[in-house]
């Protein structure tokens, strides 16, 4: 195995289609992972990739596509997961586990009924990046500028929220507005991820990359800056073994991030930073 | 002259139970108001409920139609330890505390600001660094600017010393007084220890889910409602300190 054999890999559409959309994701739930994993919200990215395993069935029973159908019912969920936890009945983590089980549940009812498409079904369950059409591409491009740009115009507001919530709706911010936001970009992400890693595994692309960049990273803006480089990282390399040593794409990018964690801790370790 | 804000027979539940009794007081131009009382009095909830945090079950707070959002600091109990791991430097935890639009959008003035509230502060040399390696006083003299960047006509501390060593304590309570008669903030201080906060404040309000005492400093020694909740002795005490008479504003 060469260089020439990597570059003749990289000539191939479905490889550069799964750079690119890989690589947007990475961007994109990097950006968002510090402000989940800081507000103790990293749940709520896997809860919703357990909606959007319903929302996929229903969209493949629809004959329909999944990206389509899943982002504005993942909002929704989302936003369900906020209301019944801001009101205080039941607590943020038994919400998203009612809001992910009654999905599941209707996911499997939804393919039991439908018996023709179990095998793609699959697919959205542990990802398949290298399947990815031209839709998904321009999809993928547009929902990755919407997530990157909210994120950057809404930034003061955003970090004011994760640092202290009572603060900032004493200046006066809409933290209400700011969580939807926040659930909102969540929801598009993950759509856009189980693509790539599958339902079961997206949860991870939000939450690996900021904990390896929180034991390095001082200040806010530099550990985004180094999520977002280890998230580009572990998802390139990642594509790349696995296609060299025919292994499962999500799943091997994934395991890479862990491998970073563990490097990550010890070099934290080392220096005493965390 | 109006009073800057007016809280009217606020009342206040935390679900059947009465935190906040009917409680009226208010907080003038340049006031030094001291909210006292035990653990558990209120105080921390009458004060959130001013700031919005927390719903008024009847009675209602009147601000003056000059306060504009922005205009009211605030200093919450220490989050010291919770900041620990927090990925943020000092400066932009800093500019948390800015509302103005033009500031935030113009990097120079946003950092202009800065400087100068770390320089009043004597924070300056810890702009770069990451929260958590704060020591306590450090930590809390970066909420203090984080409070006053926004140059707040109204600047409201909860129990701002309860981690800070004494020697600390009272360079904090020098920094409040410095702040109240040179920059001309209204403080209201929240505390549960009432003789350290009867040498600074002009009106202190004693709370007890509903309002014990409420009127200046220099009268509380006069006061029965007080004398039957702590006791004439503890009274007696606080009357007789000789610095008491001596830093208790005309």
């Amino acid at each position: 195995m060469n260089i020439t054999y990597i570059l003749d890999l990289l000539s191939f559409t479905f490889m550069q289609r799964a750079f690119i959309v890989g690589s947007l994701i990475a961007i994109s739930s990097s950006f968002l992972g510090i402000f989940l994993v800081l507000r103790k919200y990293s749940m709520i990215g896997d809860g919703l990739a357990h909606v959007s395993f319903a929302t996929v069935a229903l969209a493949l029973l629809l004959n329909q596509s999944p990206l389509v159908i899943s982002i504005p019912i993942v909002i929704l969920a989302s936003f369900l997961i906020l209301k019944l936890s801001e009101e205080n009945k039941i607590g943020g983590d038994a919400a998203i586990a009612l809001v992910s089980s009654t999905s599941v549940a209707l996911g499997v009812f939804i393919s039991s009924l439908a018996k023709g498409f179990n095998v793609d079904l699959f697919s959205y369950l542990f990802g398949s990046i290298l399947i990815i059409s031209r839709l998904d591409v321009i999809l993928s491009i547009i929902l990755s500028i919407v997530v990157i740009s909210t994120v950057l115009w809404f930034y003061h507001d955003l970090f004011a929220v994760t640092y202290d919530m009572d603060f900032a709706k004493v200046k006066g911010i809409n933290t209400k507005r700011i969580n939807q936001i926040i659930a909102m970009l969540t929801s598009i992400t993950i759509v856009l991820g189980i693509r790539v890693v599958g339902t079961l595994l997206i949860s991870s692309f939000i939450i690996f990359p900021t904990v390896i960049a929180l034991k390095i990273g001082t200040g806010f803006k530099q550990t985004i800056a180094l999520a977002v480089t280890v998230s580009l990282f572990s998802v390139i390399v990642g594509i790349l073994i696995s296609i060299i040593f025919d292994f499962p794409t999500g799943s091997t990018i994934v395991l890479l991030n862990a491998i970073l964690f563990m490097m990550a801790s010890l070099f934290a370790m080392i220096t005493k930073k965390g | 002259m109006n009073p800057l804000i007016k809280a009217e027979n606020v009342l206040i539940h935390y679900g059947r139970l009465e935190v906040v009794k009917d409680v009226s007081f208010n907080i003038e131009q340049n006031d030094f108001l001291a909210i006292v009382g035990p653990n558990g009095s209120g105080k921390t909830t009458l004060m959130k409920a001013l700031l919005g945090l927390v719903d008024v079950s009847s009675g209602k707070f009147v601000f003056d139609p000059s306060l504009q959002t922005g205009d009211v600091g605030y200093l919450p109990q220490s989050g010291f330890l919770q900041d620990k791991h927090f990925p943020a430097t000092v400066k932009e935890i800093i500019a948390t505390g800015l509302t103005n639009q033009s500031l935030l959008k113009n990097k120079k003035s946003k950092e202009r600001a800065i400087r100068r509230i770390a320089g009043l502060l004597d924070i300056k040399h810890l702009l770069d660094k990451k929260i958590g390696y704060l020591s306590g006083g450090q930590h809390q003299r970066v909420l203090m600017a984080r409070a006053l960047v926004g140059d707040p006509k109204v600047l409201i501390l909860d129990e701002p010393t309860s981690a800070l060593d004494p020697k600390i304590r009272e360079e904090f309570y020098t920094l409040i007084n410095h702040l109240h008669a040179h920059e001309h903030v209204s403080i209201v201080l929240i505390s549960h220890d009432l003789q350290s906060v009867s040498t600074y404040a002009k009106n202190i309000l004693y709370l007890d889910q509903k309002v014990v005492y409420f009127g200046p400093t220099a009268d509380i020694c006069n006061s029965d409602a007080l004398i039957n909740q702590i006791g004439a002795q503890a009274v007696a005490a606080l009357c007789q300190m000789p610095e008491h008479e001596h830093h208790i504003h005309p």
